[in-house]
């Protein structure tokens, strides 16, 4: 052979072996490409469980905590103070409890100052806020179990959520005729004097159109009881 | 390897000797003989049966033996440079010494034992004109490929070596003070190569009845081709003669050999491959050699192992024997090529190493293809448990949300969920701070009530979350500070989430209680007053275990005056205790 036959020569030398690489590579090809299908619809199953696992793992804990809350919110119900819907610290229904308490345990003169209601930065939500203000009240009695059974009946019967922060009491070091006198008179009956800090806290609910609905319900301000 | 073969055809091959009398030709199907002939010349009535074969099998490739007459072995001396450096040199002076187109080769004897100690080449060379010339103008319009030529006399060292090897002849010559056969070409080849024991020779000599050319007489030493001479066996046709021709031959040979001998001469052993007419005149205890072999072409054969059924006890030629020999031994010692020829091989050589490439990666790829495949197998498995998997979640997750519904169920109907959420939430982190003033006044009036009554409170309350402070006494002033530090840390949390407390610390709480007491000394009794006073500090500390309760210190000096029948004390409970702060500051 000479090197100018040399094509023919070429192309039938070389045919076979890339006829069979080429076979080959398409096996190869065709298998991995079934191989990596596989692989990839493994991964997607993989992500769809992860997402579900994720999924499953809110729903466990929205279940725990729908079950915490309940437990929470019955006792909120039980107190008669809480309702389904909160306005923030409403004064007037608090004034008349108030009023109406002084009456029954004869408290004199009561004062009472009631700072600016605000917001509590750690209980700002988004469906809720805290609202709390400072109420100071000062009276007098002549008997230092009314004024613990008249700041008793505040802390039951008011709305909200009440908590004494101070309590000053005194009482005369003597009881003279002048004293007595005077509570049998009724008048300058200040025997025990008294000074209450409150710390007045109630629920406050925000009304917002695109608030998620958990379970697709909607407040109606209505008590369940 | 087999089913390449037979696709390629790679084993099958042309076998050309080339003399003065014509060619001989002889084909091989993977080391086989199928076909032998002799042509004198290149004419087309005469070359029929050649071409018929050539054409019948144009894959099959050709080896070309160069037999002709038209061969000159030159010795020369190449200065010492190292042996590689030698070889370089000594290639270089062969391309000077002889035409570019003349077949040629250099090959290293030894090295001369005195002296410079120069390395010692035999330049063989051949025309590539004459007979030679137009047989490769013959062959190489076919197409198949001359994968090489050489020269017969260099390359006949293969016979003699195949015969040594052979267990008979070892057994014929009964020399076994000598290294075995192979053992003694690589001591050879070491003498050739670096030149140690330099001070002996070790000859041999063949001579071979061809039908290409004649008798062909070659002398190696130490296994290289030092000289040939062919004697024309035309025109001669007694038997006793032409024994009488070689003995006279081979003796002069030995003359000339002791003559040129770079070293003494260790041994001379003769090889004789010539018909059984010839042998029974030839004298051999004429010759003055160390040993002889003396066979007949298809003796030849048979020793070699490569009998055919073409070969004949009666042969008189050794061309087909030796080819035979040359089919199955791929062992060459010089590998020449012409231009044409040389052009051509670079090609295949090329595609060889391509194909080569090729076939080498196809099991590699198989594997490959295995490990995909047991991907894919694994897959299929894999994909079903998982999707199983996928198919029980679901169903696991459709119970958790119908779970979850009941959950929300149980709140009634038209309520924010959410909004409750998170006020039981608030309240639940409130709850835990919410203490009554009441509760504790009322255990301290409960201690001792006929004795001791209570004349003033200050009762102090302070909530704070863990981590903060609490061990200060609380103020006022305190606890506005307290909320406000509060408020500003925690603010950042307190941003769009449903529940702000998740990540917030616990709230606790602190109070502290300040208890003016008058203590009734009505009896005037010292030792009494101290006993009551023991009596009632001991139920203070059993009322509060969890409180640091303390009780002020009874007056040292006072008299029994009406005043002082009523001793005021002063009672301090705090929350939480001092030990318990501290506890909690080390557990933070």
């Amino acid at each position: 052979m000479i090197i100018s036959d040399i094509k023919g020569y070429t192309i039938s030398r070389l045919t076979p072996p890339f006829v069979i690489l080429v076979i080959t590579l398409s096996i190869l090809g065709s298998i991995a490409a079934l191989h990596y299908s596989y692989k990839l619809g493994y991964q997607t199953q993989q992500v769809a469980i992860t997402k579900i696992n994720d999924e499953m793992g809110k729903i466990n804990t929205e279940i725990r905590q729908n079950n915490e809350a309940y437990i929470i919110w019955q006792k909120l119900l039980a107190k008669q103070t809480i309702s389904n819907e909160n306005k923030g610290l409403q004064t007037d229904p608090v004034r008349k409890i108030i009023e109406d308490q002084r009456i029954i345990h004869k408290i004199e003169k009561l004062d009472t100052k009631l700072s600016t209601p605000r917001t509590n930065p750690d209980y700002s939500n988004k469906f809720v806020q805290l609202e709390e203000a400072e109420v100071t009240m000062t009276f007098t009695n002549f008997s230092d179990a009314n004024i613990f059974a008249f700041i008793n009946e505040l802390l039951l019967k008011l709305p909200g959520i009440w908590q004494v922060t101070s309590l000053e009491l005194s009482s005369p070091e003597t009881i003279d005729e002048n004293l007595l006198n005077a509570i049998r008179n009724g008048t300058n009956a200040d025997v025990v004097k008294a000074k209450v800090e409150f710390l007045w806290r109630d629920f406050k609910d925000i009304k917002t159109e695109d608030s998620p609905q958990s379970g697709g319900r909607r407040s109606n301000a209505r008590n369940s009881r | 390897m087999q089913f390449l073969q037979k696709f390629h055809k790679l084993g099958n091959e042309f076998f050309f000797i080339i003399g003065e009398d014509g060619l001989v030709f002889s084909y091989f199907v993977e080391g086989v003989m199928k076909a032998r002939g002799f042509f004198t010349n290149q004419d087309i009535e005469e070359t029929k049966d050649l071409r018929r074969w050539l054409m019948g099998d144009p894959d099959a490739k050709i080896s070309i033996f160069v037999d002709s007459i038209d061969q000159t072995y030159t010795q020369r001396s190449i200065p010492v440079v190292g042996f590689w450096g030698a070889n370089s040199l000594a290639q270089n002076r062969l391309q000077k010494d002889h035409a570019k187109q003349q077949l040629k080769a250099a090959l290293p004897v030894g090295r001369l034992a005195k002296g410079r100690r120069d390395y010692v080449y035999i330049f063989a060379a051949a025309s590539h004109e004459g007979v030679v010339g137009n047989w490769l103008k013959f062959l190489l319009p076919f197409p198949n490929i001359i994968k090489g030529i050489h020269l017969l006399p260099i390359e006949l060292y293969s016979v003699i070596e195949a015969i040594k090897i052979h267990p008979a002849h070892k057994a014929l010559t009964n020399n076994n003070t000598e290294p075995a056969p192979k053992d003694a070409a690589k001591l050879e080849n070491k003498n050739k190569l670096t030149g140690e024991n330099p001070e002996l020779s070790k000859w041999e000599l063949i001579l071979v009845n061809n039908k290409s050319g004649g008798f062909r007489q070659v002398a190696y030493c130490n296994g290289t081709a030092i000289f040939t001479r062919l004697l024309s066996s035309s025109g001669t046709v007694d038997d006793d003669v032409i024994a009488g021709n070689i003995e006279q031959e081979i003796i002069s040979s030995i003359e000339y050999l002791r003559r040129i001998a770079v070293t003494d001469v260790s041994s001379i052993d003769l090889y004789l491959i010539i018909p059984d007419t010839i042998k029974e005149y030839l004298r051999t205890n004429r010759l003055g050699v160390t040993s002889i072999s003396v066979y007949n072409p298809h003796q030849l054969s048979l020793k070699l192992g490569n009998a055919d059924p073409l070969t004949k006890n009666k042969d008189r030629y050794a061309d087909p024997s030796i080819l035979a020999l040359f089919a199955t031994h791929k062992k060459r010692i010089a590998l020449l090529h012409v231009k044409e020829t040389r052009q051509v091989m670079h090609v295949v050589n090329a595609l060889t190493a391509t194909t080569a490439t090729i076939y080498a990666s196809i099991p590699i790829m198989g594997i490959l293809s295995l490990w995909q495949l047991f991907g894919v197998v694994n897959g299929v498995i894999s994909l079903s448990d998982i999707k199983q998997q996928l198919a029980n979640l679901n169903a696991q997750l459709t119970a958790k949300k119908q779970e979850k519904n009941k959950s929300e169920s149980q709140y009634g109907k038209d309520v924010n969920i959410n909004t409750i959420k998170e006020k039981a939430y608030i309240f639940s982190d409130i709850e835990g701070s919410l203490i009554s003033p009441l509760f504790i006044i009322h255990k301290v009036a409960g201690i001792s009530p006929a004795i001791v009554k209570i004349r003033e409170i200050n009762w102090q309350y302070d909530p704070v979350r863990e981590g903060t402070e609490i061990g200060k006494p609380s103020n006022p002033q305190n606890r506005r500070r307290n909320r406000a530090e509060q408020n500003l840390s925690l603010q950042a949390n307190a941003n769009n989430s449903t529940n702000t407390l998740n990540n917030k610390p616990k709230l606790v709480y602190k109070y502290s209680g300040n208890f003016t007491i008058v203590f009734d000394n009505s009896s005037g009794n010292y030792a009494e007053l101290v006993d009551k006073y023991s009596d009632y500090s001991r139920r203070l500390i059993a009322t509060f275990p969890d409180h640091s309760a303390e009780i002020s210190s009874l007056p040292q000096n006072f008299s029994f005056s009406e005043e002082e029948t009523k001793i005021k004390l002063s009672v301090n409970i705090n929350f939480p205790k001092i030990e318990d702060v501290k506890k909690r500051e080390l557990k933070l």
